[in-house]
């Protein structure tokens, strides 16, 4: 008890120490104000406004050594209640469990209700508390009354309970995390588990999940919506990275639309790619979102490089749904490529006609994978690698012309990943030895040299019109 | 501010409301001891339990001889009886309960008759053929059922008048001494 008492005092003497130093290095404005007033820097009417400008933006007054202290013992107070309530667990019957819970609730609501006007770090931690206070009464109560079964529903319960606090909620981050929620729990019990949201066919009975499939688009419906009207600007059109990836899902797992064949489904993954990534070019999306829609495209890219180790065609069995959805985001993906307009690809007609040309390539390129014709598929590898190759050029070559160091470094990146994966490939078996790892070395140091001089030459080269 | 506290009304309203009809829903309920097959225990989402699967949920009799046609999640009624049967637990004997009836449609129960809801599950996950909901038993830290597997315990079952069923208690089976 006494050391408990010691730690005690010495917390409240360090945080007021901590404390009063933050609050002696803003202490000087005024003089320096007045100063700069003596000095005929700034009128004796600016110094006054800037004076009340800062009063404006200064924090509010923060906690004392003695409030500090008190936050401590409430902490100390609360681990020994929680660690009261865990050892005696078992003992606790299931009525006082269930009222200690609505009380808990109840208090969690209603403080982070007066909350609403105090600053985010009072208010968004008690939004999220009585964000997942419900999701813990669900487990708490399936825990205390021994109840199992459909793994996935607990959550859809949730989620619905909590859907108006991401609307009504004063802050974005509740209605971030309610949706990434409902991502989850989408994709989880659409591909992950056996329940209510389960897309995966019984093998007697391909019929009996119509419910599954009206309850999955209407949650695809949601995340739709709360993500145009909840989210903060940047991070409204991540959705379509979502629909893209749960259609690709769809398609992939063994669903009523699977496609079962390896061709159809890097078709299909090009064909979603360069289509999420079309659509944002030709929407005010922010960059983070289309360097995602970016590199998921590369990467699809990239993976369709190893087919070259395809020991046979691809084969399968795809089912006539699958086909016809895969074929509707190609020739979506193929007429948004054509019909994006010149500002959204690049500065000036060439590079719009380059940046068209590197986004419709990869389709007729994947295609090569439905031919049954491994030579065909190996070809298409190669072929992949020369693309990947040529847009690391274009992204360096439009990069150093509009001075975009981002895309500079976005062809580098490329270059420097494909050459990298190539030479191991190519050469994995002879960097075994010792003197094959030195050589290895060597040259990729002389790949590094080189491409780092090229990058320092582009980002150093006078802009250009395209 | 109004709308805020309306939901939060709401949400307390819905677990009351629940924690309400669990806490009654199998007060004085007929309870039957359930033997349990070997399973892997499976964690797909949270929480410390002890997967388990029983014989009653594989049976043949009645209606669950042909479940070609049922598809999952359809619903099915499992009649339970004691047999001849029972084993040994620190509890003392106890008999266990086998399936004598099954029917895809809710029966009328007979006085005494021991009904158990249950659906038809898929080609996946615990409990292939009939989940009673009972398939989870939780436990606390310091319990020894931690260790448990399905098959070396009987569970201890409570079924309401609407034939929903809930695990009251579970037992490990005292070995026999040779």
């Amino acid at each position: 008890m006494g050391g408990m008492l010691i730690t005690l005092v010495l917390l409240g003497l360090l945080a007021r120490a901590l404390w009063g130093r933050r609050r002696d290095g803003g202490g000087d404005l005024p003089a320096l104000l007045a100063s700069a007033e003596r000095a005929g820097i700034v009128s004796a009417e600016q110094r006054e406004r800037l004076l009340a400008h800062a009063a404006e933006r200064a924090p509010a007054a923060g906690p004392g050594g003695a409030v500090w202290l008190a936050i401590f013992a409430g902490l100390f107070v609360a681990a020994g209640v929680a660690l009261l309530i865990a050892a005696n667990w078992a003992s606790i019957g299931a009525p006082v469990r269930v009222v200690a819970f609505l009380m808990l609730l109840g208090l969690a609501g209603e403080a982070a209700v007066r909350a609403r006007a105090r600053p985010a770090a009072v208010g968004v931690p008690l939004e999220l508390v009585w964000l997942f206070l419900p999701l813990l009464g669900i487990g708490l109560y399936a825990q205390t009354f021994q109840l199992s079964g459909d793994p996935i529903r607990p959550y859809l319960v949730w989620l619905a309970l909590t859907a108006p606090l991401a609307w009504l909620g004063r802050h974005p981050i509740v209605a971030g995390i309610h949706t990434a929620a409902v991502v989850a729990v989408l994709f989880t019990g659409n591909f992950g588990v056996e329940g209510t949201l389960a897309l995966t066919v019984a093998p007697h009975a391909p019929g009996a999940r119509l419910a599954a499939w009206a309850l999955s688009l209407a949650l695809l419906g949601v995340v739709v919506v709360q993500s145009q009207r909840l989210l903060p600007e940047g991070h409204r059109h991540h959705v379509l990275g979502v629909a893209a990836a749960w259609v690709f899902a769809v398609l992939a797992a063994p669903t009523a639309l699977a496609l079962d064949h390896e061709g159809w489904l890097a078709f299909a993954a090009v064909a979603l790619a360069t289509l999420w990534l079309v659509v944002l070019l030709a929407t005010p999306a922010s960059a983070p979102e289309r360097m995602s829609a970016a590199l998921v495209w590369l990467g699809v890219i990239y993976a369709l490089s190893f087919v070259w180790h395809a020991s046979r065609a691809p084969e399968g069995e795809p089912t006539a749904g699958g086909v016809a959805i895969t074929i509707v985001a190609a020739v979506a993906a193929l007429g948004g490529v054509l019909l994006l307009p010149g500002g959204a690809l690049g500065a000036g007609p060439r590079w719009s006609a380059i940046a068209r040309t590197l986004l419709v390539l990869p389709l007729p390129v994947a295609l090569l994978l439905l031919t049954g014709d491994v030579e065909l598929v190996w070809l298409a590898a190669v072929l992949c690698n020369v693309l990947l190759v040529a847009i690391a050029i274009a992204f360096m070559w439009h990069g150093s012309l509009a001075r975009e160091i981002a895309e500079i470094n976005l062809g580098i990146l490329v270059l420097v990943l494909v050459l990298v994966t190539r030479f191991l490939d190519v050469l994995g078996s002879f960097v075994q030895g010792g003197v094959g790892f030195i050589v290895a070395g060597v040259l990729l140091a002389g790949l590094a040299w080189a491409l780092q001089r090229t990058r320092q030459r582009l980002i150093g080269r006078p802009g250009e019109a395209g | 501010m109004r709308a805020l506290r309306l939901l939060l009304a709401a949400q307390l309203g819905f677990f009351a409301l629940w924690g309400g009809y669990l806490l009654t829903s199998h007060d004085g309920a007929a309870t039957v001891w359930l033997e349990t097959e070997p399973v892997d225990p499976r964690d797909l989402l949270s929480g410390h339990f002890v997967a388990l699967r029983y014989v009653i949920a594989a049976t043949d009799v009645g209606d669950c001889a042909a479940p070609a046609g049922a598809a999952p999640g359809a619903p099915v009624w499992v009649r339970v009886a004691t047999g001849g049967r029972s084993v040994r637990t620190p509890e003392g004997s106890v008999p266990l309960a086998e399936a004598v009836a099954c029917s895809a449609m809710a029966p009328a129960a007979a006085p005494g008759e021991i009904w158990i809801a249950g659906e038809r599950t898929g080609d996946r996950g615990p409990g292939l053929g009939i989940a009673f909901g009972i398939e989870r038993f939780y436990v606390p830290e310091t319990s020894p059922l931690r260790s448990a597997r399905s098959g070396q315990v009987v569970a201890k079952v409570a079924v309401n008048d609407d034939s929903q069923a809930r695990i009251v208690d579970l037992v490990p089976i005292r070995p026999v001494a040779p």
